[in-house]
């Protein structure tokens, strides 16, 4: 089989490698791909096809066509015809039930033919209908090509990298190395990017070559990526050069699928670069002359060459490859037979436009070649070589040959012109339609192979011209590329507050609040947690707040603008509650407005609206161009809140004053800056929590410094459980828990807040509106009868029928109740009505109230 | 018979060489909400006199481009009840149609990365509970159970720590649903004209009595608007205002290997779901871009992003290979619910604001627009999704559950 | 607004938000090279408001302009006292020295796996491991870089990342 040593093949015979083949010990050269040393050594079936299971061979030995998939150590779908040979590597037939030779699946290639047309699975198994899961899972058993490990976890490294480029050049035939060459004249910045591994040690002056790497698609802003196995190069391109050349195009005849039918240019891999004698007796089939030259090129290498056909000259009646068990015996044209091992057959060349064609380029139909041709390029985009048609001979006279025997125009879908013709009776008569019915073109070979003969068939069949059918949308990526090669490096972007690390030290449960990561509480028991806030001293870390400062002349016009609440009577030292409403009227964010001095305000979020906030303020800035500044401080500073009865004892041990603290000099709602053990802050005194309790606000690196100098004074951690907990006895709203996307001031028991006798504010023309309904809904507190948790989502139940449902809901230790916040309907609001709450399939009874479940003077929190 | 045809092929619909002059309904938009609406006019309403009015290819627009699924696990209970009785049609649809439509009813999970996405499923369990949609929450082993191939570890960056689970939601083959619609409306009589662009529409005061075509003007009694992206564009030729947004949703195929994930998985926490189609490809969506456009060009960074995100749940799809990836236009509401029946002129029904839902309520679409184009009346179904609710403010809010909830 | 100024705190009360991660066992050995990466987090930056042309950076100082409203003052001096000088100049100021996490990289690669940016455009604002960042060039030719302080652990865990795998791939 191996032709003694010639001149450029790549083969190193001095260096023997040896793999397994579907069982087989092989033993090729380095420099062999797996299918060149494999057919090296006698083999000829490489696969099975997808639906007849018909036996498949070498066709193209380019990596195009679906005949040499199989899978190559634990890999399915690998083109072993470009894998390199390696030493020890274990390569499988795919898609078979037994091996590759016998496949028991070929039974519906040999009888199942007449019952298995295309798209016979919509006429079959409808009735009885119990009888569709069964026959679906045989249809499923029967899918797909190769198998993937379903329990495989990673298994590569895979990464990203950014490119630019002045000018980059798909493809590294002729016309593209000269294109490079001459961009390189005009200075750096060229690359040359060619899938081809032969062209690994290419060398061009003054260009950097990529190869084996393969553009997978050309978008907006010349974006480029490029598949480099294990690395997505994605470069950014002021120009790009398209020559992708102009792909073989298989003969559609009968037998055209069988084993030993190649395309020339797979037979001249086999020869020139892997000293391969493709066969013994061979056929040459073709309509130009660069085809029928490959008959020379045989009989250097000793084959005979029994017969060669040029279809220019000859009008077959019938032409026809027949074989016996898949491989190829003879060619019957017109009744004489040509016996052959190998039949080489093209039918031409079709322009590889697909890149041109999703980068925005228009296709259109060239009579005088019979093929499609790019035109109209997008900016920035050009075309060499034969993808632009130039130099190509016209294509094979007739669409399809008659005679006996399958006939396929799609290779790796298994569709025949019969399908074809079918699906055009059926009505399927769009180009479109008949490409979803049939699947032609939809196969790994992505239409390179099949796209041209299906519109030629389909031209025919519905004597339309291929010019009115036009071709199907191209659709990236051009060639099939690894899910872990586009995901690269797995990157989530995770926000860690400068204390976080005591928090893990502690042995805290970490979660994911929003964009962050926080202590879910510090032990198994969240609720010593919330006694020691009640009872004692506890500290959480609230870093995770937004955090703004709003500066500048107007500042308080833009808030109140902002926010239906008033903020111009406010002193300097002093803090109000505020939401945040959209246009709409409907709750987006809350927090706390502190005035720091007449024209600087400190504004707080919710940990996870900071930067929807931000956005929002500054949009609207730009609207009504306020002289204010709106500066994120958010990462600037660290923030803890220091809560229970011991809060102001404890916070006076680390200022320098114990007065500064005092209960008449630092009242409930005043904003003060301290220096807290040696750390300047600003301290907030509000009661999210419910009890005394001061929001400190200092530079992030002192984060830690400051969060052990408050452990230190005997203040307990407590995390973001016990915190919903103590806010829920507080009735105190979630924004995003307990409102969603459609809850009001209004409906949220929060009307008091909005001052519509204001100007103008955000959504104060919804308000007005809603003030004068009668809400849906609303949002109250509920106490259940039994001492059962109702799951958060639970719904209130009335004749059956869920009217509303439960937003938050906990045992609280200090209420001594099971209590939450629930949606009711508007005529169930009212506190003590009784309603029903589904828990576990099960109705319970729960009281409405006004949602002040623990304190509801506010005592503790202003003591 | 459907078997019969295996071996003597009959063609799906007929060829229309000529518009008629008028006709009772034109329904404009050959997708499967337009084929469905003139299905159940002509079955249940003996009402043939019907032109579908499709300027490309029967199945062109969001019917042949969505990703196959079918559920009805919703939050407002007007969207459960609505979906479930969806698909209860679909149940049905195969044999009715006599046309295999593959309905592959293997279940539905909702993966849930967070205690605050766990309420959501949560609601929507209990809410499709009452309902009688099968429906619940489950726990990582349970899920296990189900989808052995899940990674339930804490490898990444958002492991899942629960999943609402929906038995009856599945996949379907989606051009079958377009074309079993389209031969049995044909085959009742109605007119199914591809390649017919809808350019115009001449009214006298509040009705519409004629339709502009790119094949010439045809008379009519009735219009339904059936149009999904293009919806408010043909709102527009009409002279009314539809509260629509139009944005791209992208998704992607992998080459086929060997079946294993029987399930539909989604993750509103990674905008990514998938689905193993019975060809054996792997079939991967994404969250709605959140831009306005018409164009249907994809973009790269979808790719990336649906591609890491599906690892983070299977990983071990890491080898597989895309195929090819799509854009599909949606018609987005504002509260992310539909806008079913009835407008401003008096003879122009709509079906729109489907965001990406629509594919999932083709047959009770047809069935509640052919109800109201025969009767005149709205049917309770769809009452809470009438138009009128911008205005009455009693919106029907899928949005708090949306983010990706297919 | 002391409460913003980490210079304003005690000594010995302040961390890095990259000592978790830089201060890792086995990072500066990457590439055979001695050091490729070093933590900025704690010298001195100001963001300037408002008309950002009327400040003049003094000796050691770079002004970075982000909009013409917007600006980042990187200061080898008191931040605190550079916001009262800026202050004077006309424009608003702040301390962001506590709100940004810097790293140096050695390595162009590094920056070329990590984003998209052009990056003859330095110094600029733009994306870089999928987050936001302000990029600039150190008179060592190093390749600085500023992130949220809240994102810089991830980042700097996603440099040694890109740093092990360039020591991974070859060139090509």
């Amino acid at each position: 089989m191996r032709l003694e040593r010639r001149d450029g093949e790549r083969i190193d015979r001095s260096r023997a490698v040896s793999f397994t083949f579907a069982g087989w010990r092989i033993t090729g050269f380095e420099g062999d791909t797996i299918a060149t040393a494999a057919f090296a050594a006698g083999k000829r079936v490489f696969s099975r096809s997808f639906k007849y299971h018909r036996p498949r061979g070498l066709l193209c030995c380019s990596g195009h066509c679906p005949n040499c998939q199989m899978t190559v150590d634990g890999v399915p779908n690998v083109r072993v015809c470009t894998e390199p040979i390696r030493e020890g590597a274990v390569v499988e037939g795919q898609n078979v039930r037994w091996s590759l030779d016998f496949d028991f699946m070929s039974l519906t290639d040999k009888i199942g033919g007449p019952f298995t047309p295309v798209g016979f699975y919509y006429r079959t198994f409808i009735r009885p209908r119990a009888a569709w899961p069964l026959y679906e899972k045989f249809l499923r058993s029967a899918a797909g090509l190769g198998a993937l490990d379903p329990h495989a976890g990673h298994t590569r490294r895979y990464d990203t990298e950014h490119r630019r480029a002045r000018v980059l050049v798909v493809g590294g035939g002729a016309a593209g190395r000269a294109a490079a060459l001459e961009a390189a004249q005009a200075g750096p910045g060229v690359v040359l990017v060619d899938e081809d591994p032969r062209n690994r040690d290419l060398a061009l002056p003054g260009v950097e070559v990529l190869a084996p790497a393969r553009a997978l698609g050309i978008w907006e802003g010349g974006l480029v990526p490029v598949d480099a196995d294990t690395v997505l190069y994605r470069f950014r391109a002021e120009r790009i050069v398209v020559a992708t050349g102009a792909t073989e195009q298989p003969l559609v005849f009968p037998g055209n699928d069988l084993v030993g039918v190649m395309l020339p240019d797979g037979v001249r891999r086999l020869i020139g670069d892997y000293s391969i004698r493709p066969g013994e007796r061979a056929v040459v089939l073709g309509s130009d002359d660069e085809t029928l030259a490959i008959a020379d090129e045989l009989m250097d290498v000793g084959v005979e060459v029994e017969k060669v056909v040029d279809l220019r000259d000859v009008r077959p009646r019938e032409l026809s490859a027949q074989g016996g068990k898949g491989r190829v015996r003879r060619l019957v044209l017109n009744g004489e037979r040509y016996g052959c091992d190998l039949l080489v057959a093209s039918g031409g060349r079709q322009p590889a436009y697909s890149l041109l064609a999703q980068a925005g380029a228009r296709v259109e139909f060239d009579d005088s070649l019979g093929v499609f041709v790019p035109t109209e390029l997008p900016d920035g985009v050009e075309a060499v070589g034969s993808v632009t048609g130039a130099g190509l001979p016209r294509i094979a006279p007739e669409p399809a040959y008659e005679g006996k025997g399958k006939c396929f125009v799609c290779v790796c879908e298994d569709v025949t012109t019969k399908d074809m013709k079918r699906a055009i009776g059926e009505g399927f008569d769009s180009i479109e339609l008949a490409k979803r019915y049939t699947t032609t073109t939809m196969g790994p070979c992505q239409g390179k192979l099949c796209h041209l003969s299906s519109i030629r068939v389909y031209a025919e069949e519905t004597r339309m011209f291929e010019s009115a059918i036009g071709t199907t949308t191209a659709r990236p990526p051009w060639a099939p590329v690894e899910l872990g090669l586009l995901a690269g490096r797995e990157l989530t972007p995770t926000r860690r507050g400068s204390i976080h690390w005591r928090h893990q030290e502690a042995g805290a449960t970490i979660q994911w609040a929003g964009p962050w990561k926080r202590p879910y509480a510090y032990g198994e028991h969240p609720e010593d947690e919330v006694r020691a806030v009640h009872e004692s001293l506890g500290v959480i870390d609230v870093s995770t707040l937004g955090k703004l400062l709003v500066e500048g002349r107007e500042a308080v016009q833009l808030l109140e603008r902002l926010y239906p609440s008033r903020f111009g009577d406010m002193k300097p030292g002093r803090i109000r509650y505020g939401v945040l409403t959209s246009d709409g009227g409907r709750i987006m964010d809350d927090g706390t407005i502190a005035r720091l001095a007449d024209d600087l305000f400190y504004v707080t979020t919710t940990s996870t609206g900071a930067d929807a906030v931000t956005a929002w303020f500054q949009w609207w800035n730009a609207v009504w161009a306020y002289d204010a500044e709106i500066v994120n401080v958010t990462g600037a500073l660290a923030a803890v809140n220091l809560a229970g009865p011991r809060a102001r004892e404890a916070l006076g041990r680390l200022v320098e004053d114990p007065d500064d603290v005092s209960a008449e000099d630092f009242k409930y709602l005043d904003a003060h800056e301290l220096v807290v053990a040696g750390v300047p802050t600003l301290a907030l005194r509000i009661g999210f929590v419910g009890e005394l309790g001061y929001e400190l606000h200092f530079p992030s690196p002192a984060g830690e410094h400051l969060w052990d100098a408050l452990v230190g004074e005997g203040a307990r951690p407590f995390g973001l459980e016990p915190q919903r907990v103590l806010r829920l006895e507080k009735g105190h709203v979630i924004v995003g828990q307990d409102t969603d996307s459609e809850s009001n001031l209004y409906s949220a028991g929060m009307s008091w807040l909005p001052k519509l006798d204001k100007d103008d504010f955000v959504g104060k023309f919804a308000l007005e509106h809603f003030v004068q309904r009668e809400e849906k809904e609303q949002l109250v507190g509920f106490t259940m009868e039994e001492d059962v948790v109702p799951a958060e989502g639970a719904q209130i139940v009335v004749d059956g029928m869920p009217v509303g449902r439960v937003t938050s809901a906990r045992h609280s230790e200090a209420v001594g109740q099971v209590i939450g916040l629930a949606w009711v309907p508007g005529e169930r609001s009212e506190p003590g009505t009784r309603v029903e709450i589904q828990v576990d399939r099960l109705r319970r009874g729960a009281r409405i109230t006004d949602g002040a479940f623990f304190d509801p003077s506010g005592a503790r929190m202003r003591s | 018979m459907a078997l019969s045809e295996i071996f003597f092929p009959k063609r799906m619909w007929r060829p229309r060489p000529e518009l008629k002059r008028r006709y009772e309904v034109v329904i404009v938009g050959g997708g499967s909400h337009g084929l469905a609406t003139a299905y159940y006019l002509a079955k249940r309403h003996g009402i043939t006199d019907v032109a579908i009015l499709e300027k490309s290819y029967v199945g062109s627009g969001a019917s042949g481009r969505n990703t196959t699924i079918i559920r009805s696990n919703y939050r407002t209970p007007e969207g459960a009840a609505f979906y479930g009785e969806s698909v209860r049609l679909y149940e049905g649809l195969s044999d009715k149609l006599d046309f295999n439509l593959m309905f592959s009813q293997h279940g539905h999970l909702t993966l849930a990365h967070s205690d605050r996405a766990m309420i959501t499923m949560q609601e929507r369990a209990e809410v499709n509970r009452l309902l009688g949609i099968r429906s619940s929450v489950i726990d990582p082993p349970r899920i296990a159970e189900l989808c052995p191939e899940l990674d339930l570890s804490q490898r990444p960056a958002y492991p899942v720590v629960g999943a609402l689970y929906h038995p009856p939601g599945g996949i379907i083959r989606h051009d079958a649903v377009v074309w079993g619609f389209a031969r049995a409306a044909d085959s009742r009589g109605v007119e199914i004209h591809p390649n017919t662009e809808v350019t115009g529409f001449a009214r006298s005061g509040d009705r519409i009595v004629s339709v502009e075509t790119s094949r010439g003007r045809v008379e009519c009694g009735q219009v339904v608007s059936a149009t999904a992206g293009w919806s408010s564009l043909v709102g527009r030729l009409v002279g009314i205002r539809l509260p629509i947004t139009t944005h791209i949703l992208q998704a992607f195929v992998t080459e086929p290997v060997k079946p294993f994930l029987d399930v539909v998985l989604v993750s509103s926490q990674l905008h990514v779901y998938v689905s193993q189609t019975d060809r054996g490809e792997f079939l991967i969506g994404a969250e709605i871009e959140p831009y306005t456009t018409y164009k249907s060009t994809g973009t790269l960074s979808f790719l990336e992003y649906s591609a890491a995100h599906t690892l983070e749940l299977l990983p071990q799809l890491e080898r597989a290979k895309v195929l090819r990836t799509w854009t599909g236009l949606c018609d987005l509401s504002p509260d992310y619910s539909p806008i079913l029946g009835k407008t401003e002129i008096d003879n122009f029904h709509v079906s729109t604001g489907w965001g990406t839902y629509g594919f999932k309520a083709a047959p009770i679409v047809g069935v509640t627009l052919a109800e109201l184009v025969a009767s005149g009346r709205t049917p309770d179904l769809i009452a809470p999704f009438a138009m009128e609710r911008f205005h009455t403010d009693t919106l029907v809010s899928e949005l708090a559950a949306a983010a990706v909830s297919h | 607004m002391n409460f913003l100024s980490p210079s304003r705190c005690a000594s010995g009360t302040l961390a890095s938000p990259l000592a978790r991660s830089l201060g890792r066992v086995g990072w500066s050995s990457y590439l055979g090279e001695p050091e490729q990466v070093r933590d900025l987090s704690l010298e001195g930056v100001v963001e300037v408001r408002g008309n950002a042309s009327a400040v003049s950076p003094g000796a050691g100082e770079e002004l970075v302009t982000l909009s013409p409203r917007r600006a980042f003052l990187f200061t080898g001096g008191d931040p605190a006292e550079v916001v009262a000088r800026v202050r004077g100049q006309g424009a608003l100021a702040y301390d962001a020295t506590g709100a940004l996490a810097g790293i140096a990289i050695a390595n162009e690669r590094v920056l070329r796996r990590l984003t998209d940016l052009d990056l003859d455009s330095i110094p600029t604002a733009g994306p870089f491991a999928r987050v936001s960042a302000v990029f600039r060039r150190g008179t060592d030719g190093w390749f600085h870089v500023y992130v949220q302080q809240e994102l810089g652990h991830y980042v700097a865990e996603a440099v040694l990342d890109a740093l092990a795998g360039l020591e991974q791939t070859t060139w090509r």
